[in-house]
């Protein structure tokens, strides 16, 4: 009995170790290295460093405006990413998960944007945005929608906006696939049950679907405040940050503090505050979602 | 039995793999952290440095891979350095060269954090604001050493000094100006301008007949850079020309200095003449290129355009880019550029110097200049039968002092406080003062952290 538990441990650690070993090197022990460096005045490169205690997250909060700005542009995101997002993506995947002819189909079309590279829609997405010889504003003068055609990319006004419905497009797909999964949860007696009690779609939507899904919604509305909070390639790609400040993200912010100033020590601990927004972030929307639940 | 045999196998199977990667990594983390430690510390006392390895050890004849990293001019430099690596194989089978050349804006993280990371390569483009982190490091060799170091031109020998010591060294140098299309010119009657008036004029007519005057707009924030610098060498060096070593020891501030208010207002008088490509924070660099390649604006304000231009069958002039009213003025824009430092931390240092030997054989070297379009730093090279402009170039640069772009020497931030505020400029939204008052902020902050 004893050697029968003895060999399930060993079994189990034994195929746990490796895992843990590749975690702890390339993971975990980075972290730790980083939360070190959120400490110091440190350049990446020369190995040298100096302690500062808290002197780095200081002066985020106290003297830099710019983080300021990037928090402003990443609290819009996550607004933006949380609830319009959502709310599409949930209404696509309603009308996706009815009994349609090629509805198959339109779920490709949706997910196609999730698996092309985000380089390559980038690179698409900034020439179709093109004040002067993109093809967006070219569609819009022929209609005689000219007084539309904007500068989509140039406009302190615009640009955010208009890198975010980039970044919607992209990702839509991936939350419509989520939110069908968890439609196909749904029982189809309590459906059939609503009907017979003359529901209507929006009435069994609203009393019979939504409560149901909510863990699922609790889950999305996790992941797209990570990735509202975590938001980079799009910018990175089409802006990069720019005109001026006014797409600066707090990721761009950190990259542009690490990379084009050498100051890690300052990005790391940029990095930190980020980290311990997301865990406060994601565990108040699971004891919310948990509470909603069925 | 069989089955615990199987288990215990494949389970030590894993494990070993883990542990052999970590064990490499680590190993090599080691070994280029010592050999670092290795270097400096011969460096200083003169033994083992990469003359003593160049000149009294052969070339190892062990397989040697070099990595080589760079930003990139486009497919035609790339060409070049994958000739010359050939070629170098040729005469070293033992030695690989491997070529990696990187867009320009993303040259900057990937290096740095290669070499921090102990993956460094082994001949590398150093950004001149990063080469005092770079030597402390240990990640870059002194190379006075090197027996091709000292047919260099003098100015270029003295380029990225470091407590005495040259870390680094330009292989390309030029004057700079504008390319401008000929027809377009002769068609409205335009001559090359001598003075800022002039070509405010220049504009004025070219706008007049839907002409884009300049292929300049200000998406990439980087590109503007090559109309300011013109004025910068003007305003500001031409009457300073120690003005960098009083910003960098927080003597002088951008603020403070006339010559740069007087340079950023160059910026802003053509932006507001309408010089530049309509809607300009819309616009990249790559449709700016594309606009002077189809004729719809007459002037490059660079010369990297050139070999492309030829293909197009544009008929290309070349000129210098006033800034000033003094059609005599003695200041150009121009100087070294294409900074290359040996990895000390790297086991290469006398392949690697070997190398840039054989890349500054007259030959060779040839190639490397004509795929830039610039010009050597070292007699014995003639590139004037690169293209029929290179002539014109040269003739435009006789007698003129050149002065480099501030941004070579700027603290870490500097710059990219300078291109940020540069954007809000264009749109309108801030004063030429407001740059400077950033540029100063990023200043301060860089001085403090030196400190």
């Amino acid at each position: 009995m004893q050697n029968s538990k003895l060999r399930g441990h060993f079994q189990f650690w034994g195929f746990i170790t490796p895992a843990l070993i590749i975690y702890f090197l390339f993971g975990f022990y980075p972290v730790l290295n980083s939360l070190f460096y959120s400490f110091t005045v440190y350049d990446g490169i020369s190995g040298h460093f100096q302690w500062v205690w808290f002197k780095n997250f200081i002066e985020m909060f106290t003297n830099d405006s710019q983080v300021l700005t990037a928090a402003k542009h990443n609290l819009i995101w996550a607004v933006y990413y949380i609830v319009i997002q959502n709310i599409l993506a949930l209404f696509f995947a309603v009308l996706l998960d009815r009994k349609i002819k090629g509805k198959n189909i339109y779920r490709a079309v949706f997910f196609l944007p999730v698996i092309i590279s985000s380089v390559a829609s980038s690179f698409v997405w900034s020439f179709i945005l093109s004040p002067n010889m993109g093809s967006l504003n070219f569609f819009l003068k022929s209609i005689g929608l000219g007084q539309f055609a904007f500068d989509w990319l140039g406009n302190f006004d615009l640009a955010l906006f208009s890198v975010m419905f980039v970044d919607l497009w992209k990702n839509i797909g991936f939350n419509i696939v989520i939110f069908l999964a968890g439609l196909q949860t749904i029982p189809e007696d309590l459906l059939q049950a609503a009907d017979i009690d003359g529901a209507s779609g929006v009435r069994k939507f609203i009393s019979v679907t939504f409560p149901i899904l909510l863990p699922t919604v609790g889950m999305v509305m996790t992941l797209s405040a990570n990735s509202a909070l975590r938001a980079f390639d799009t910018v990175y790609l089409m802006t990069s940050g720019g005109p001026g400040d006014s797409t600066v993200l707090i990721m761009t912010k950190l990259i542009n503090e690490a990379f084009s100033k050498n100051r890690f020590g300052y990005a790391s601990a940029m990095a930190w505050v980020i980290f311990i927004i997301l865990l406060l972030v994601a565990g108040a929307q699971s004891k919310f979602t948990k509470e909603k639940e069925v | 039995m069989k089955r615990k045999i199987a288990l215990i196998t494949m389970m030590t199977f894993l494990l070993v793999s883990v542990l052999a990667g970590c064990g490499s990594t680590q190993s090599s983390t080691e070994q280029s952290a010592s050999a670092a430690a290795g270097t400096l510390e011969a460096a200083t006392t003169g033994a083992g440095t990469p003359e003593a390895a160049e000149s009294t050890a052969e070339v190892k004849k062990d397989p040697v891979q070099l990595k080589f990293a760079l930003w990139s001019n486009g497919a035609v430099d790339k060409e070049a350095w994958d000739k010359l690596a050939a070629d170098y194989n040729k005469l070293h089978p033992e030695i690989t060269v491997v070529n990696e050349t990187f867009d320009s804006k993303q040259y900057d993280s990937i290096y740095k954090a290669r070499l921090a990371g102990g993956d460094g390569p082994d001949i590398y483009g150093v950004r001149p604001a990063d080469l005092d982190a770079l030597v402390k490091g240990g990640y870059a060799a002194d190379l006075s050493g090197m027996s091709w170091f000292s047919e260099l031109y003098p100015g270029a020998q003295k380029n990225h000094i470091i407590d005495g010591k040259p870390y680094a060294f330009p292989f390309l140098q030029s004057g700079n100006g504008f390319l401008y299309n000929k027809d377009i010119f002769t068609k409205y009657n335009i001559s090359e301008p001598k003075t800022f008036d002039e070509l405010l004029t220049i504009c004025k007519t070219l706008k007049e007949n839907n002409i884009t005057p300049f292929a300049m707009a200000a998406k990439d924030n980087w590109w503007p850079q090559f109309i300011l610098y013109y004025a910068t060498a003007e305003h500001v060096f031409a009457k300073d020309p120690d003005f960098i070593q009083k910003i960098n020891s927080g003597t002088a501030t951008y603020s403070g200095t006339a010559g740069w208010l007087d340079a950023i207002n160059v910026y802003k008088s053509l932006l507001d003449a309408g010089a530049f490509i309509p809607n300009p924070l819309g616009v990249g660099f790559d449709e700016c290129k594309a606009m002077f390649l189809q004729g719809k604006a007459a002037m490059f304000p660079a010369t990297w355009a050139l070999a492309d231009a030829r293909k197009e069958n544009i008929n290309i002039g070349y000129s210098n880019l006033p800034t000033t009213n003094d059609a005599a003025s003695g200041s150009l824009w121009g100087g070294y550029s294409g900074s290359l430092a040996i990895n000390a931390s790297n086991k290469h240092t006398a392949e690697a110097g070997d190398y840039i030997k054989f890349m500054l054989e007259k030959d060779n070297y040839h190639a490397i200049c004509a795929a830039w379009q610039l010009f050597p730093v070292k007699d014995g090279v003639d590139v004037s039968d690169v293209d029929s402009i290179f002539g014109t170039q040269q003739q435009a640069w006789t007698g003129k002092t050149l002065y480099g772009s501030p941004s070579d020497n700027m603290l870490a931030g500097v710059q990219d406080a300078m291109l940020t505020e540069l954007q809000v400029l264009t749109a309108n939204k801030c004063k030429p003062e407001d740059v400077l008052k950033k540029m100063d902020e990023a200043n301060a902050k860089a001085l403090e952290q030196k400190e």
